[in-house]
């Protein structure tokens, strides 16, 4: 039996699995109670102990079954250096044509399937720049399109993949015949089992195979300017769950900041009827800082997205904050504020489009737009208001009218800018972002979720 | 406990018993923790049954269940241990005379505070001690489940003070020393994944991933809890649950939602299960607007065979 558990564990390693050696006696420990003649028993007690994260079990159950079902030789865990040497050869071949489809079918004959099954579990290939809400549509059709060329791309190539191995291990002449053909065997079995996978055109089967992390990996990485509708829907909720986090650590900051300063005249009066014996201690409580908020968001389509998040993201810890005015621009500010105070995100957004007819698709204008601003709303802006402009500084080559920023960032507490696209951008010619910099007091690359909630943390905690 | 249930079987059969219908898997599992005293870590959506394995199993076994629920925030004070203060200063105050006979006839200071430094355990005792749901749990003196809820709530520091509990059964008080377990309490932690929890913390436990049951499974739930339902509406309840998760909702409806749904059923008298049935009760299942629709749409689908 313990030579059996030590097998299967070589073979979960072999697929990735991490298994320490304390589990490994947990496992053999675990299979001494149960009746190891019970298939479901002996099953339970290994994944018991030897399945760490929910993510692994599906992989847990394919060796299982391959390894105690199947019967399957474990052949690459059992071989020698030579055939590792050999498998790495032709991994190395494949790798040198370069392409990405080559590199995924390489990693995963060294094991690694994670490339191949995220290709699996794409829906969509992200389109290279986002498109306004009428577009998306199309956008989504062709991006569908590409995705099922990309899996042909990656079915023909595991296909031509299966001729090569073949030659491959026969051209491995300084390995005995039977080596030759382990080889051989191990590589067409490991190539029809990704076929297999391919043909089967995997979906995703809903949000309970999805683990919160894996949901963060994947998505709190992405940039805002990547996602596809289904993802921006996927990221709200994750910016939703974000926000109750947020409060709950304000709350705890709170209740620690209450446990810091003694108040220690109301302790000494409550103590006097006591002659002086303090047995109820009380604590000051903090007073709260709460500033007011100005965000100033374009909203033209290349960051329509992340302006919406952040909005989210403000409006969910509004209580936070003294007052929350929020501003949307293109060409010229307007104030949406009342409409976030009286929909759901969405909907205020569409609402407030529709009322001021604003063409998200137009190219935006930065000057124009704090122009305007300062024109109706300077009044707005306190000594204890925090100005958030939210932009990625791309002027399209208008006037950027610094003087009007200036102005309003002497009369803001301070001014954040947030940019939602990547710092190597932000210096091009149609980009004004230069110009207002040296008026900010911080200038913040805010292009992905784990970003935004850095930022956030920074603002309220 | 080790000699309560020589079986899976007879776990599947004692928790049968508290209606807690188990799988194989599961019963294998809670019988492995109670013969290698080990903590098991529960995970799966919400409302398949996590914590109430823990409460089954406390009932099935007659053994007390301490409680510990998780939250951001939740620190040793809340969850193992704290001086009760106001006490600690009563008693100082009762106890003066005696202090002061203590300290009578002392030269000094430092020759006073010697005096009381050499009986000052006196103050730092068990009997100033408030047992948190931890330590209750080591120091109870007899068999209990202690449920550790929704760790993953907890901050990762807390964790920390956990792997002493969970690896040792013993805990660590610097004004007393080391307290031991005088009887080990079977362990169940549950998670609903909103983080990942430590290396440290897994390797010390049994893991179990209840998933959301198969039709047969939970038709015998549902049929064990309101045996007024007939059989067929059983099914035919069963089959919608399942295809509604194969749906991409936001919130999918667990063995909660499916045992509300009989409830609400039976409350409104149904003797069939149609379309209008769906309507009527679907907040019951639907958590959500969007759902909700997306249900409805599918309604005959759904209901269909």
């Amino acid at each position: 039996m313990i030579f059996l558990v030590r097998e299967f564990c070589n073979a979960l390693k072999q697929e990735g699995l991490m298994v320490p050696t304390p589990s490994l006696n947990f496992a053999l420990e675990a299979v001494s109670h149960i009746d190891p003649l019970s298939p479901l028993q002996f099953r339970s007690a290994l994944e018991a102990a030897l399945v760490q994260r929910a993510a692994e079990r599906e992989l847990f159950e394919q060796v299982f079954h391959r390894f105690f079902i199947e019967q399957q030789p474990l052949v690459y865990a059992t071989e020698n250096q030579l055939f590792k040497a050999n498998l790495k050869d032709f991994t190395q071949e494949i790798k040198k044509e370069g392409t990405a489809v080559n590199h995924i079918l390489a990693d995963y004959l060294e094991g690694d399937a994670r490339a191949l099954l995220e290709e699996l579990y794409i829906e969509g290939v992200e389109p290279d720049q986002p498109v306004p809400l009428e577009e998306f549509k199309e956008q989504k059709k062709a991006a569908s399109k590409l995705n099922s060329r990309k899996r042909e791309q990656l079915r023909n190539r595991v296909k031509v993949l299966i001729e090569l191995a073949e030659d491959f291990s026969a051209r491995s002449f300084h390995l005995q015949r039977e080596k030759r053909e382990k080889l051989a065997d191990y590589l067409r079995q490991r190539l029809l089992e990704a076929l297999e996978m391919l043909e089967k055109q995997s979906q995703p089967k809903g949000r309970r195979n999805l683990m919160p992390w894996e949901k963060k990996r994947t998505l709190s990485t992405l940039s805002f300017a990547q996602l596809t509708e289904r993802e921006a829907q996927r990221v709200k909720e994750e910016v939703e769950v974000l926000a109750h986090k947020l409060q709950d650590s304000l709350s705890r900051k709170r209740r620690k900041a209450n446990q810091g300063h003694m108040d220690i005249k109301k302790t000494l009066r409550e103590a006097t009827p006591y002659g002086g014996i303090p047995f109820q201690l009380h604590w000051k409580k903090p007073a709260k800082t709460k500033g007011k908020i100005v965000a100033l968001c374009d909203i033209s389509s290349s960051v329509s997205y992340a302006a919406q998040f952040m909005v989210l993201l403000l409006y969910k810890l509004q209580n936070r904050f003294s007052k929350i005015r929020t501003f949307v621009f293109v060409r010229q500010s307007y104030e949406i504020t009342r409409f976030f105070e009286s929909y759901p995100l969405e909907q205020a957004m569409l609402r407030a489009l529709k009322e001021y007819k604003i063409g998200m698709g137009q190219p935006s204008n930065y000057g124009l737009s704090f122009q305007s601003f300062r024109a109706k709303w300077e009044q707005i802006l306190t000594p204890d208001t925090t100005l958030l402009i939210l932009g990625d500084g791309q002027n399209n080559f208008n006037e950027p009218q610094v003087e009007h920023f200036e102005a309003l960032t002497k009369k803001a507490a301070r001014t954040i800018w947030l940019n939602p696209e990547e710092e190597k951008f932000w210096y091009s010619a149609s980009n004004s972002i230069r110009h207002y910099q040296p008026f900010c007091d911080e200038l913040v690359e805010c292009a992905t979720l784990d970003q935004l909630t850095e930022f956030t943390r920074s603002l309220v905690l | 406990m080790k000699n309560r249930v020589k079986t899976p079987q007879e776990v599947k059969g004692i928790l049968e018993r508290q209606s807690y219908i188990a799988s194989t898997q599961i019963a294998t599992i809670v019988y492995l923790a109670i013969q290698m005293q080990r903590p098991i870590l529960i995970e799966g959506p919400a409302g398949v049954g996590k914590t109430e394995l823990a409460k089954a199993l406390s009932q099935a076994l007659a053994v007390e269940l301490v409680h510990l629920q998780c939250y951001e925030g939740l620190d040793e004070t809340k969850a193992i241990y704290e001086w009760e203060y106001a006490k600690q200063l009563l008693y100082t105050q009762m106890l003066k005379e005696k202090i002061n006979e203590l300290t009578a006839g002392t030269q000094d200071l430092n020759e006073a505070v010697e005096r009381i430094v050499a009986v000052e355990n006196a103050f730092f005792s068990k009997n100033f001690l408030v047992a948190r749901p931890l330590l209750k749990a080591i120091t109870l003196g007899r068999p209990n489940v202690l449920l550790i809820d929704e760790i993953d709530k907890a901050d990762p520091e807390f964790e920390a003070y956990l792997l002493e509990v969970l690896s040792n059964y013993q805990i660590t008080i610097p004004e007393l020393g080391t307290i031991e377990a005088t009887s080990i309490p079977l362990v169940f932690l549950t998670s609903n994944n909103t983080r990942d929890l430590s290396d440290a913390l897994k390797r010390r436990c049994l893991h179990l991933y209840i998933d959301f049951p198969s039709n047969e499974l939970e038709s015998e739930i549902v049929r064990k809890k309101y045996p007024t339902l007939n059989k067929e509406m059983v099914a035919k309840m069963v089959a919608a649950i399942s295809k509604i998760r194969e749906m991409d909702l936001k919130k999918l409806p667990s063995i909660a939602e499916t045992l509300d749904w009989a409830q609400s059923l039976i409350a409104l008298q149904s003797t069939r299960l149609g379309k209008e049935e769906l309507e009527t009760t679907l907040g019951v299942i639907a958590k959500y607007q969007a759902d909700a629709k997306q249900i409805l749409e599918k309604a005959e689908e759904l209901l269909a065979g």
